[in-house]
């Protein structure tokens, strides 16, 4: 196999590897492996794809992906051969023009691309669904590939802070952000099978997230009273769709497998329950201050009982099952909104 | 999971509920969802109060899951006092 990228001499002492990789600024901050000829002809022996296939341009600064340059960052993230079509998958899902990657990467909001897998490379990878699925587990996959993709973004498509992304604050995702859904778990058709795949295939769905945002409760046993005040909580008045447009984005909404399988009986149709989401999450229009209200009110927002909602439909709310058996724990991704989720289906070499 | 440690740590409980008459039955250990599914059995039990109660048993059968399984996991035990309730 010939590489044709340009060769870097690197140290052979880590720690001057470190700071070679921070100077040169390839690093997230955190030490990277050396994409050495045998890494990266490994991961690209696991391609489905050629070396030289342009997979997608990575914006901001519009770097071609090559799947060369892809494998060179998975390698430096010390991703596996077999994970390899995962990060693949990904980019090609971010790559999709209604999920927006230019104003993703740009913008100055947190958001950030965050993986979602379903099937069973789960197991096969180490992508973490069960306790501390969003950070903690340290499954070799969610790591690996979710750092994988944000070194992509990082190198190929040329994202730095302050300078390319304008992201006031960022967030702890934009080091890398992959879990899975516990499918096992979920009272309701996996969230690959509701996106229109086969439940034997393995899957990402790639989410424009603001953040990680807990929801708790241990008072309160009834599932639609529970349902009602996670759609409250989801409902915040400064949630971007009440900035813009409410009929663009999702919120993914992760129930720990204790909730769910509450919130299975009281809606066993998973549609009933987006519903049920959709008619809560609104907010009353007096409780905006009177700015607020009245762009809300000149954009049409306002129904005939006063109330804004959070979303144009139901199908909105992605409810999915995830997490440790702890209960009394949910957790949502909350929407960018100038964004729509994108799912692809994870391919490996035939 | 471990379904041989699981197996173990129920046999262990067990061992004590089978001196009274009782057995504790593993009816299902799943290590796809992490749920480990127990029944109590009492109908041959002499001496009903020799029985822990059901929340003293629950926590002793989930301490000896814990010393045996590593993680987390979900413990459904069918106690039939507890449907008499």
């Amino acid at each position: 196999m010939t590489l044709t990228s340009d060769r870097v001499e690197v140290a052979a002492d880590p720690r001057q590897q470190y700071e070679q990789a921070m100077a040169e600024r390839w690093s997230d901050g955190v030490p990277l492996l050396p994409a050495t000829d045998d890494a990266v002809e490994a991961i690209l022996a696991a391609s489905p794809y050629p070396a030289d296939h342009a997979l997608c341009v990575l914006p901001p600064r519009n770097g071609v992906a090559t799947v060369e340059l892809i494998a060179i960052n998975a390698a430096m993230a010390g991703v596996e051969p077999a994970a390899f079509g995962v990060v693949l998958a990904a980019l090609e899902a971010m790559s999709e023009p209604e999920w927006n990657a230019f104003g993703l990467t740009t913008t100055t909001s947190s958001v950030f691309p965050m993986l979602v897998v379903n099937g069973a490379c789960r197991d096969e990878l180490g992508i973490d669904y069960r306790a501390s699925c969003m950070g903690g587990a340290a499954g070799r996959g969610s790591m690996t590939i979710g750092r994988a993709v944000a070194l992509c973004l990082r190198n190929i498509g040329g994202q730095r802070a302050g300078e390319t992304t304008k992201s006031v604050f960022g967030q702890p995702a934009r080091f890398g952000f992959c879990f899975g859904e516990w499918e096992e778990r979920s009272p309701w058709p996996a969230l690959s099978v509701r996106r229109g795949f086969r439940a034997d295939q393995n899957v990402v769905t790639v989410h424009g997230g603001k953040g990680t945002f807990p929801l708790a409760d241990i008072h309160n046993d009834d599932p639609r009273d529970l349902l009602y005040l996670i759609a409250k909580s989801l409902a915040f008045p400064l949630a971007n769709p009440y900035l813009g447009n409410p009929e663009n984005g999702e919120v993914i909404v992760a129930f720990n497998p204790m909730w769910a399988e509450r919130f299975g009986r009281a809606f066993p149709d998973v549609e009933d329950l987006q519903r049920y989401l959709r008619a809560h999450a609104c907010q009353p229009i007096d409780l905006w201050p009177a700015a607020n209200a009245a762009m809300l009110a000149d954009r049409g927002r306002v129904d005939p009982e006063g109330r804004v909602h959070l979303f144009e439909r139901p199908d909105q709310f992605v409810p999915m099952v995830c997490g440790g058996l702890g209960s009394l724990h949910a957790i949502a991704l909350p929407s960018f909104g100038e964004s729509q989720m994108q799912s692809k289906a994870i391919l490996s070499k035939s | 999971m471990d379904l041989d440690r699981v197996a173990g740590a129920v046999d262990e409980v067990a061992g004590v509920l089978r001196a009274d008459g009782g057995d504790l039955i593993l009816l299902d250990a799943n290590p796809r969802t992490d749920r480990i599914h127990l029944s109590l059995v009492l109908e041959s039990v002499s001496c009903q109060d020799c029985v822990l109660a059901p929340d003293l048993l629950y926590e002793t059968i989930e301490q000896a899951l814990h010393r045996h399984v590593e993680g987390e996991f979900e413990l459904v035990v069918d106690d039939p006092r507890r449907a008499n309730a």
